[in-house]
């Protein structure tokens, strides 16, 4: 019995008879159906395959999680959470607020990292120069006690300095400029999910007052932190970027 | 005036724009007065501070020119 050269079909030889026409027509016809199946097994959205150890039959792959990557285990691939990076400064998340006097990053700190990097980059949506806070959240609640807040702001050869000049409940980190212009904050976060003080470290350079400050503050409580809350004193625009300084 | 929080979670990816309710929006009240109240008696202190330099100046009969040079 004749085959077709790349999958094998069973084909009528030139010598066959009519009559056995319909039966090697549906001898082909299974033969197709079985290799098309074998070729394209995706049965869900999403799916992908790849080679099995088999000729002209493939493995499905169904879609992974989100956030999942591409990669190989055992010699085939599979979707797998990506590498949490063993060096360096490791991107954690970015959120947009739109006119807002606060903003909740929740579920940031963990484990994974002992100390982040934090920058807020904002405008205040109104004529007036706003001031930007910090709370400490555990679980999706602030914590408004025990901070102590250094600021020192220099212009010119003048350096005013302030403790605890926002009081006790938040920690100051810096200005939020108004309107046309963009006040960056950039801080470092040391040890919040250890059970140990947490400490803020903030420079930035007020647009409106061209006054470098120079911020930090200590959250006093020894308890593991989850995430924060940014306070602005006018409703600001911008975005919050969090790191995490990986510890090898 | 409005007072909106935004709300994001980092394992989720999740971020949620919601008003303040009752509770939040007295602590941003009291916040801002508070704030204002710190600012005001800053300026208070800054001006008493001013005059009695004035003050101390022409007693002294320099001016802060001369007085800073004398502490340079």
């Amino acid at each position: 019995m004749a085959t077709t050269t790349n999958y094998g079909w069973t084909t009528p030889d030139d010598t066959a008879l009519v009559k056995d026409g319909a039966s090697a027509i549906r001898t082909l016809g299974s033969s197709v159906d079985t290799t098309t199946k074998n070729l394209n097994p995706e049965t869900t959205l999403g799916d992908i395959v790849y080679r099995s150890s088999s000729a002209n039959v493939k493995t499905r792959l169904g879609i992974g999680s989100t956030g999942n990557v591409l990669t190989v285990a055992g010699g085939v691939p599979t979707w797998a959470a990506p590498a949490v990076s063993s060096s360096g400064l490791v991107f954690l998340n970015k959120t947009d607020f739109t006119a807002s006097s606060a903003v909740n990053i929740n579920d940031v700190f963990s484990t994974t990292y002992d100390n982040y990097k934090v920058m807020i980059v904002g405008t205040s949506t109104t004529a007036n120069k706003g001031q930007a806070t910090i709370k400490m959240r555990v679980s999706s609640t602030d914590t408004s006690t025990n901070y102590v807040s250094q600021k020192n702001a220099a212009y010119d050869a003048n350096v005013v300095a302030a403790r605890n000049e926002k009081g006790t409940d938040e920690g100051y980190i810096g200005d939020i400029a108004p309107l046309d212009e963009t006040d960056v904050i950039s801080l470092d976060v040391y040890r919040p999910f250890l059970t140990k003080e947490t400490t803020w470290i903030g420079h930035s350079f007020s647009t409106q007052d061209t006054f470098l400050v120079l911020s930090g503050f200590s959250q006093t409580d020894k308890t593991s932190f989850t995430g924060f809350t940014a306070l602005f004193t006018e409703t600001s625009t911008g975005s919050i970027y969090s790191y995490g300084y990986a510890k090898a | 005036m409005t007072y909106k929080i935004t709300e994001s979670f980092v394992e989720t990816g999740e971020v949620i724009e919601r008003e303040a309710t009752a509770d939040e929006i007295k602590m941003f009240q009291a916040r801002e007065k508070k704030f204002a109240d710190i600012d005001k008696a800053k300026l208070a202190q800054a001006k008493t501070k001013a005059a009695a330099k004035a003050a101390l100046l022409d007693r002294l009969g320099i001016t802060a020119d001369e007085a800073k040079l004398l502490l340079s």
